[in-house]
């Protein structure tokens, strides 16, 4: 399963109290939480290419 | 440091600090800690520090299918 | 038949004063039902009566109470009670619940091997948040009683009647159900926070040896 389909899947499945909690800092945008990622994962952006990078080799998805 | 270990640190700081503040966290014969404790320890990549992340990483890998798990054998 | 259950009590910090605390829930319980406690509190809680007392009562369940690792379980100021260093397995023939940080990892399979019944225990540290303005009266801890409360239901299963399999369950169930209850959208922040450490305490809870034994 692609790195995006995963990550969709996971969020759909994580529970609304935890998709406020941070994930990642990156160093231009700084702390981005589940649902930042969410918007800018499924928006197919720049960034969300990056968040999806760094979530695998964190092995958070 | 790798480039993964700093993303992880920086994840684990940011993590810590939204935790509230009348909590102490006791990691058995290591000590109490309180919040501002544990974000030290984890800049100072100590013993302590480096159990911290290792519980917040844990957590988080757990995510993935942490719905399910808590469903199951209910 | 009553039961006879041996339990260790240190109190010499906020750690210990916890988990004590909890303990006493268990002791109270098993009074109840008028089963037969011997519990080692505070500076009683030492090697030396510790050794004396078990062999006097040869109990069938050890509830043992206090800051440990991979190799031994301490009691009152850190002393160690149960080292895998000792010459011969003072646990053999017994059910233990050790409340003790990563005493499963090495120590309990050693006891297991050496003819232990069943070692219940933590891989690694048991980790808990507290609440540090009821830290003085544990007992009104609503926060550690999250995690403390999904511990006691080891003992308080086996006194129950429940073999050491059941009583695992029981502590797992516990542990679920609570990070379930932590998990909705209603849950509060000082709540939730706590989500990590039960997550990884729940995680490294084991039961080595037999599972189809009761006390």
């Amino acid at each position: 399963m692609a790195n995006k389909e995963r990550f969709l899947k996971i969020y759909a499945n994580l529970p609304i109290n935890l998709r406020n909690e941070i994930i990642l800092v990156l160093s231009n945008a700084g702390p981005i939480t589940w649902n930042v990622a969410y918007l800018e994962i499924s928006n197919n952006t720049k960034l969300g290419k990056e968040i999806l990078e760094k979530l695998t080799k964190l092995k958070i998805i | 440091m790798t480039e993964v270990q700093k993303d992880i640190v920086k994840l684990v700081i940011a993590r810590l600090q939204t935790l509230p503040e009348n909590q102490e966290i006791s990691i058995g014969s290591a000590g109490k800690y309180n919040k501002a404790e544990l974000i030290e320890h984890v800049q100072n990549g100590d013993k302590i520090g480096n159990k911290i992340i290792e519980v917040e990483l844990h957590y988080l890998q757990s995510l993935k299918n942490i719905s399910q798990s808590v469903l199951d054998n209910e | 038949m009553n039961k006879t259950i041996f339990i260790t009590e240190p109190n010499h910090d906020y750690t210990t004063r916890y988990i004590s605390t909890w303990a006493e829930c268990v002791v109270a319980f098993a009074e109840s039902k008028n089963d037969y406690v011997v519990s080692l509190k505070n500076t009683r809680a030492n090697k030396k009566t510790f050794v004396s007392v078990l062999n006097k009562i040869n109990p069938s369940f050890i509830f043992l109470n206090g800051h440990g690792n991979d190799r031994l379980i301490s009691g009152h100021n850190n002393e160690p009670i149960v080292e895998l260093s000792d010459k011969s397995n003072i646990l053999e023939d017994k059910i233990v619940y050790a409340l003790s940080c990563q005493s499963a990892k090495k120590l309990g399979p050693h006891c297991v091997k050496n003819g232990t019944k069943t070692y219940l225990g933590y891989t690694e540290d048991f980790i808990f948040t507290y609440d540090k303005t009821k830290r003085t009266r544990p007992s009104g801890d609503k926060i550690a009683a999250l995690f403390l409360d999904s511990s006691n239901k080891i003992p308080l299963s086996l006194l129950k009647n429940k073999t050491t399999g059941e009583a695992y369950d029981s502590s797992q169930r516990a542990f679920r159900k609570t990070v379930r209850s932590l998990l909705t959208s209603e849950s509060a922040l000082e709540q939730s926070a706590t989500l990590r450490y039960l997550v990884w305490d729940m995680n490294h809870q084991v039961c080595l040896g037999d599972a189809n034994v009761k006390i």
